[in-house]
């Protein structure tokens, strides 16, 4: 909202600097980014919460300040004279939409420019001057908060205005723009067509223009919400509609409709004003005028103590009326002013108090008990996961939670339906995911694009599912990633993250994965029985969707799950005192057997002694034939109690021997 | 130099034993040393040789001069000695490594990194957690009745709007703040209680150099029989302490929010200009002195009554910050879509 000082000081003397003034005003709860000098005035940019559209106005402001300037407020007070009986009749019809409804004739105008002071106080807040009688109306409007409209009376069809809901009419607005009307919208019709967009917009053909003499004055009260649904609806918000949607102070209605008229016979050469007309009586304030104020609750909220004159003191200069006559020590009632819709109750004068007392003269040193935060298993282990996937020499990522129907729209973790989005920002953006994975590849995409063609990327989220009935929708935690590179790469990192969550010992690989990973490139990741996830690479026609090249792989495991099972204790075990003996032997084999039947068959043979065992060479080739391999392995063995002989090692190799042509059905390789 | 010193034997050792310094210096072999100390220091050395002509020194000057010259065969002996040390060693390790290029860069293993916001996100919690606050959870698809009705927001308030939020199919919405975890903490614990809340939130608004439409935000909650707003600048004090440095100015302002009454904004006094700047443009508050860090109240009695909490009982107070600002001032990023880029090139900058 834009205050002119000059505007301000008709009310309310300033003793200080315009910055000092939005000082005192930021510091009472409205800040003032911009003190701005137009001509010899300042104009204060000043940010009003919603809570607060009484300052919405010169009037509101200047009542806001007068306490913390030390200054009272004097508002106008608009006399009219003596004018013989003329009125313009209106009719209300949709009363639910508009409570509160007048006008009243005014005649004799000469439309033209304004007086230099009314053109040099709009301008300075931004409102462009059109003409004296417009200009009027928005004075009015800046000056105490209620939107005025004015009809030229020459262009208006028959005896009398209606309002009432739009039946599908057609109109055209000030700006020019047409408007198709209907149920929702409030209109104000003449006899035959609607003139004026209720709140929002007059219409072009009762527009005040050089020819008007007579005008219709409007002053009312319109629903807040049909006109914030209208402005909306037709994408059409004016200085009157953001008024109306937000309140209008009923006890100014008619004031401001005066106020109007003296400045139309001071400043518009008008000869004769009509009487307010309405067929409406003026609407109640539904107002509490006792809301209690203990003294001791100011204590309670805000931490200080503030006496009872003081509270007194302080809501009485913000034009709250003390109900008391003879206020006792620990208690006062309260009316609210007519402009302060949003005091209802107790808490509402505590906050009043405060911010007049200033946060300042709260301490902000007093002691807080100590009280140990609990040591939460579940975030410790979801800290560890996160710091498994950074040392395995992965980059963090955040994506969206949106996706698109179609590739990206992934679900690996369990293929049911995705949420939808019923107000998407884009049409791709319409699903909520089901998966990390798509909007890490458009990641490894973009990143691809920008010259960063071989990335390590992970993100942990929730993605959302869709539950069988309403309520039923789940959302899990997953940690996924890209890797450029082989299935291996990928699985180094899935093998870091189970080894750091105390899982590794339990899990199990199994070939193959859902779609779009390859089916033949890919496996299923298990902790005992239970599925938690999968890694592989993605398959040809996934490539080409997300424009990668071959050599992209992915994970993604349930991160809920993983918390949840992780065993994050070290178990310690002593380090052994006896040197290990090493073996090596390759064993070729057909391609259908798994490194996992050899690993578990040296297992067997080996019982206790084996240390350690994994493959170190696979060969393909003449010397293995045709559909085979061959599996170099190395064994480390150990006894806990003493150090091996030669011969308790060649009869473990000789077992481990055994043990693989029963179970592989494959031979050394000599 | 004098003439009369030119010609005196222990000026002439001097010369002597300088030479042989260098000579020594610039010896690369075994071999070579050899000949060179017998040449300088043996029985014929030349500079045992003028200890041979010390008579033509005048008597009362000779003891001083034997002295000079001793002491110079000595330090020749010396230096001769260290460079035999040297060159056997030299000899031992081989040729010296002509190929070898200290400045090449080192090898390494991939290098992980976290995202800024899970880093700022660290900061808060550690901060939090210190001062004996829980740090709970909560879904990210919520009901109107976290979301808006528990948090005082009234039907007909336009922050429900589609404008304003995702709804999702069944009336549910992504959450447009992490309010609605104050609700699901109270709800689920008795007070008193401290708690703390980050999550990601969602509005649909314009992605540009300030905004967009998933963002973080943390929030706090601290409920008691006797916690008032002291105790709420007593706790956000010493976070913005933590947070940004023991000398940091802050002050805070009325503000409003319909879950908070006494509502408040914490600002931190711009350390650029020091809150003067009102008229001249400081480029790091953008000439308004001041910047907000978080939102801040006394929770509203209407709130404690939809959980269940007596208001005549309980007092507490709740906060909320955005995360992405934090990062953004905090590195001096000028674009907030850095933070959902993903570029490489901008996340390898952050450890």
């Amino acid at each position: 909202m834009r205050i002119s000082l000059d505007w301000l000081k008709r009310y309310v003397d300033v003793p200080c600097s315009a910055q000092e003034l939005g000082q005192k005003l930021t510091m009472v709860g409205f800040p003032v980014p911009s003190v701005e000098a137009v001509g010899d005035d300042f104009v204060l940019d000043v940010e009003v919460t919603s809570n607060r559209p009484d300052l919405l106005c010169h009037k509101g402001v200047a009542q806001e300040i007068a306490g913390p300037i030390g200054a009272s407020v004097r508002l106008p007070e608009p006399q009219l004279p003596e004018f013989p009986q003329d009125y313009f009749d209106c009719r209300v019809t949709a009363k639910d939409l508009c409570p509160y409804y007048t006008a009243r004739i005014i005649r004799g105008v000469n439309v033209g420019p304004s007086p230099a002071w009314l053109v040099r106080l709009l301008e300075a807040v931004g409102q462009r001057s059109i003409n004296n009688v417009v200009d009027v109306t928005n004075f009015v409007m800046l000056e105490c908060g209620q939107p005025l409209h004015a009809f030229d009376l020459a262009k208006l069809h028959g005896p009398n205005i209606v309002v009432r809901r739009a039946e599908g009419d057609s109109m055209t607005a000030l700006d020019g723009t047409k408007l198709i009307v209907g149920r929702d919208d409030l209109v104000i019709c003449d006899a035959e067509r609607p003139v004026a967009l209720a709140g929002v917009m007059g219409g072009l053909d009762s527009e005040v223009s050089a020819s008007t003499r007579d005008i219709v004055l409007e002053s009312a009260i319109f629903a807040p919400l049909a006109i914030r649904a209208t402005a909306r609806a037709h994408q059409m918000k004016s200085e009157a509609s953001f008024r109306f949607e937000r309140f209008i102070d009923s006890n100014f209605v008619n004031w401001a409709s005066d106020r109007a008229a003296t400045l139309f016979l001071e400043a518009c050469g008008a000869n004769s004003v009509g009487a307010i007309y309405t067929d409406l009586g003026t609407p109640l304030q539904r107002r509490s005028n006792a809301i209690s104020l203990r003294t001791e609750q100011v204590r309670r909220v805000v931490g200080v103590e503030v006496a009872t004159s003081e509270i007194i003191a302080i809501l009485k200069s913000l034009g709250f009326r003390l109900n008391t006559d003879e206020p006792i020590a620990s208690a006062t009632w309260w009316g609210a002013p007519s402009w302060r819709p949003d005091v209802t109750s107790e808490i509402d004068l505590i906050e009043e108090v405060a911010r007049r007392i200033g946060f300042d003269r709260v301490p902000a040193d007093v002691r807080i008990p100590v009280r140990p935060a609990v040591k939460d298993e579940r975030r410790l282990a979801l800290r560890r996961l996160r710091d498994a996937l950074v040392h395995a020499g992965l980059r963090e990522c955040m994506t969206a939670p949106f996706v698109g129907e179609g590739p990206s729209d992934i679900a690996l973790v369990r293929d049911v339906p995705a949420l939808r989005v019923e107000n998407p920002m884009r049409s791709e953006e319409s699903l909520l995911r089901r998966s990390l994975l798509g909007p890490l590849l458009v990641v490894a995409r973009g990143n691809r694009d920008r010259g960063v063609p071989a990335v390590r990327l992970f993100e942990i989220a929730p993605v959302y599912l869709r539950g069988d009935k309403a309520g039923s929708d789940e959302e899990r935690t997953l940690a996924s990633g890209v890797v450029t590179g082989n299935y291996a790469d990928a699985k180094g990192c899935v093998e870091q993250i189970l080894e750091a969550m105390g899982l590794a010992d339990r899990a199990t690989f199994d070939l193959g994965a859902p779609a779009p990973l390859r089916r033949d490139r890919s496996a299923t990741v298990k902790i005992g029985a239970e599925v938690v996830g999968f890694i592989g690479e993605l398959g040809p026609r996934a490539l080409a969707n997300y424009g990668l090249e071959s050599g992209t792989v992915l994970f993604e495991l349930c991160a809920d799950r993983l918390v949840e099972m992780a065993r994050l204790e070290t178990r310690y075990r002593p380090v052994p005192r006896f040197p290990a003996v090493g073996r090596d032997l390759a064993w070729i084999v057909d391609e259908s057997v798994s490194w996992r039947v050899i690993e578990d068959a040296v297992r067997g043979a080996t019982g206790e002694l084996l240390a350690d065992v994994r493959p170190f060479d696979l060969y393909r080739g003449a010397q293995a034939g045709p559909g085979r391999k061959s599996v170099a392995l190395r064994m480390e063995l150990r006894a806990p109690d003493r150090t091996l002989t030669t011969a308790e090692a060649d009869a473990c190799v000789a077992r481990v021997l055994d043990a693989l042509s029963r179970t592989t059905g494959g031979r050394l390789r000599s | 130099m004098s003439e009369a010193e030119s010609g005196s034997l222990h000026g002439e050792a001097r010369a002597l034993a300088g030479r042989a310094q260098d000579d020594i210096e610039r010896c690369s072999d075994l071999e070579t040393l050899a000949s060179l100390r017998s040449s300088l220091v043996g029985k014929q050395g030349s500079l045992k040789a003028l200890l041979k002509r010390i008579s033509i020194v005048p008597a009362p000057d000779r003891p001083a001069a034997g002295a000079e010259i001793n002491r110079l065969v000595k330090a020749v002996e010396v230096a001769l000695d260290a460079r035999r040390t040297h060159l056997v060693a030299s000899a031992a390790e081989g040729p010296p490594d002509v190929t070898f290029d200290p400045t090449l860069p080192g090898t390494r293993r991939h290098e992980g990194s976290l995202h800024v916001v899970t880093l700022v996100l660290d900061e808060i919690r550690a901060i939090f957690t210190r001062l004996g606050f829980d740090e709970v959870s909560g879904p990210e698809i919520e009901d109107a009745w976290h979301n808006f009705d528990a948090l005082n927001i009234p039907a007909d308030h336009p922050a429900r709007t589609t404008s304003d939020n995702f709804y999702v199919e069944g009336g549910r919405l992504l959450r447009s703040q992490t309010s609605t975890m104050q609700i699901r903490a109270m709800e689920s614990r008795k007070p008193p209680l401290r708690v703390f809340a980050p999550g990601r939130v969602y509005r649909p608004d314009a992605v540009d150099a300030r905004h967009l439409y998933a963002f973080h935000q943390v929030e706090g909650l601290m409920v008691g029989e006797d916690v008032t707003f002291a105790d709420l600048k007593a706790c956000l004090t010493t976070f913005a302490k933590s947070m940004y440095g023991d000398d940091v100015v802050t002050r805070f302002r009325p503000s409003y929010f319909p879950f908070t009454e006494v509502s408040a904004e914490l600002d931190l006094q711009c350390p650029g200009c020091h809150g003067r700047a009102t008229t001249s443009r400081c480029p790091v508050c953008g000439g308004e002195g001041w910047m907000e860090i978080l939102g801040c109240g006394m929770v509203h009695p209407n709130v404690f009554r939809h959980v269940g909490y007596d208001p005549e009982r309980y007092t507490g107070f709740a906060f909320g910050m955005g995360v992405e600002r934090v990062a953004m001032r905090r590195w001096k990023l000028d674009d907030v879509r850095y933070l959902i880029e993903n570029d490489v090139r901008f996340l390898s900058q952050f450890r």
